[in-house]
């Protein structure tokens, strides 16, 4: 018995059965279940696209029509994904080709130019901070033209190295600011007391900063792979062939190719979507970190 | 070599990178949107005739129409939606793990991949919501997702799903934050449920509200991806945001300088719809540096 119920028996000796405790008790569980299968309810609705598409994959065209598309696969046709892959392969590929690099450069731009920001002590700073928050705003339709007609000059149209160099351009002010906002709360003695036994900046900032930054950096790896892996505008504006288009773009071509063969489009969406899914799910505590340090994309 | 000169070096490589293929590009876009230009050959300058030609565009202004709804939309819609299950998940003490992922699982998917399972979804006959629709016995309620009627708020829910997703993780991360013993004291001074709610939890969501919102805004008024792989601005465009068309002229009719105004027009929405978020992360900012 707890010190609350031992008063109510002493102060309502004589109350005996208190229907008014026992019916807020009855309807706070009432109110609980339901929100539970409130819950439930829009979870199921939530993952039923996912799970749609994942039921669509593996069954044959004949099956979807005869069956409808909510039955489950009369044969398990893992064929499907199979020439799916084999048909996206040269996208994936391009895609990590692009992504990888993009990814690096982002991080290794950032992360030297957060440690500057943090270190700096001058007037201008939050005019400074302010330019790198309103850019990470910035709608990729003020770039798209100078930037299609600058690689097309620089002989870079259709080319992995001009996405590459796009997407580390455009995730710079994002990545910045996570970054200048994770070492402003690096307590600056660390700096100092390797100052003193000599080392130059450099090897500060590597020896000391960037292993300090880690949580940071995991968290900026995940977000900004998912976000340039996903991109789709760029993808369609700087390239002509098939072999330097990012999977974004593989999918649309492959969705033209197979019209209604739906199953085909669903195991193409299911091996497009695969890198990023798998990427979220292994590293979700480090992709809602980045989401929520930042909280400025989606 | 002093500590300054140092600083600067660390950060040339962001200043070079963004100066030469972001900053400059943003200017001559504004250029650009002055000048005749048709392609990659430079125009001649026409002064403001493009905006003019805008404002009489009917294309453009259905466009515009479409991106309002959007906008409308988006605003109420998915931040609702994520707000009531951020709090479902937190009162369910169970529904931690695998029910948070379901939510979150849209993030990681691109508007390529929405586009191609939606489009799917909304297939009339055969798709996956006119069967489950048939099955429950509401068939009635059956229209042409992607017609014209019905196209642009089909394509706004295709979005939506994701931007739930965003908007739940962030309500989450809010209500994580709210400091527990704040919950309990008001408890012990007698606040009912709808009390704690409304002056307790709802005022403290503020910081994550204003990043849900200004996400969304952002997302609507661009929203050019999704409809690219959905629609194409079809039927008859009914689903042509302006984003959208501003692509359409840029890269189908080649008329840059009409897109690069079209990117500016853009451009000035976004920059009013985001000034209260920036105002409150400077604000933010200057307290943890005083």
């Amino acid at each position: 018995m707890t010190q609350s119920d031992a008063n109510t028996l002493v102060h309502q000796p004589t109350q005996g059965f208190d229907r008014g405790t026992l019916f807020e008790r009855y309807e706070a569980k009432a109110a609980g279940v339901s929100q539970t299968l409130l819950l439930l309810v829009l979870a199921a609705v939530f993952f039923m696209p996912i799970a749609g598409s994942l039921l669509t994959s593996i069954r044959t065209v004949e099956d979807i029509t005869v069956n409808g598309a909510w039955a489950l696969p009369s044969s398990y046709e893992w064929g499907n994904l199979g020439i799916a892959f084999t048909k996206m392969l040269p996208y994936l590929k391009a895609s990590l080709i692009i992504t990888l690099p993009s990814v690096f450069g982002t991080l290794l731009v950032a992360t030297m130019s957060g440690y500057a920001l943090s270190r700096m002590r001058f007037q201008g700073r939050i005019w400074m901070f302010l330019v790198i928050v309103s850019l990470s705003f910035v709608p990729v339709h003020t770039q798209l033209i100078p930037v299609f007609k600058l690689m097309s000059n620089l002989g870079l149209h259709d080319t992995f190295t001009a996405q590459i160099i796009v997407h580390i351009m455009r995730h710079i002010p994002f990545a910045v600011l996570i970054m200048t906002n994770f070492f402003n709360t690096v307590p600056g003695e660390l700096r100092e007391a390797a100052r003193i036994d000599g080392a130059n900046e450099w090897t500060i900032f590597r020896r000391i900063y960037v292993p300090v930054a880690r949580p940071a950096i995991s968290a900026l790896i995940v977000l900004e792979f998912t976000w340039i892996w996903n991109d789709l505008l760029w993808g369609l504006v700087l390239t002509q062939g098939a072999g330097k288009k990012p999977v974004t773009v593989g999918i649309l071509a492959f969705e033209g190719e197979y019209e209604i063969a739906y199953n085909m489009i669903a195991s193409g969406a299911v091996i497009a979507a695969l890198p990023t899914l798998a990427v979220f799910l292994i590293f979700q505590k480090q992709f809602i970190r980045g989401m929520t340090m930042g909280s400025v994309k989606g | 070599m002093n500590s300054k000169t140092t600083s600067w070096l660390f950060l040339l490589p962001a200043i070079a990178i963004y100066g030469f293929f972001g900053a400059i590009p943003i200017a001559q876009t504004f250029w650009i949107s002055l000048t005749d230009q048709v392609g990659i050959p430079p125009g001649n300058f026409i002064g403001l005739q493009n905006y003019v030609e805008l404002a009489q565009d009917e294309y453009f202004i259905n466009s515009l129409k479409n991106t309002g709804i959007w906008v409308a939309c988006f605003l109420v819609v998915p931040n609702a939606l994520a707000i009531t299950i951020a709090l479902l998940v937190k009162r369910t003490f169970w529904a931690s793990g695998a029910i948070k992922t379901v939510f979150f699982l849209p993030l990681a998917l691109s508007f390529a991949i929405v586009g191609v399972i939606w489009s799917w979804i909304y297939e009339p006959g055969v798709g996956l919501l006119d069967q489950l629709l048939t099955a429950m016995g509401l068939d009635f309620l059956i229209v042409e997702w992607l017609g014209p009627y019905a196209g642009n708020f089909s394509v706004i829910a295709a979005a939506a799903w994701r931007q739930t997703a965003f908007a739940t993780v962030v309500f989450l991360a809010g209500l994580s934050a709210i400091p527990q013993e704040l919950i309990e004291a008001a408890k012990v001074d007698g606040a009912t449920r709808r009390q704690l709610f409304f002056r307790i939890t709802l005022p403290l969501l503020k910081p994550a509200s204003t990043i849900a919102v200004s996400s969304a805004l952002i997302h609507a008024l661009l929203a050019t991806e999704i409809v690219l792989t959905m629609t194409r601005g079809g039927p008859f465009g009914t689903t042509e945001v302006v984003g959208y068309r501003m692509y359409m002229e840029t890269f189908w009719n080649y008329k840059f300088g009409y897109g690069a105004a079209i990117g500016v027009v853009v451009t000035m929405m976004t920059a009013v719809l985001v000034v209260p978020y920036v105002r409150r992360m400077a604000k933010a900012q200057e307290r943890e540096w005083s």
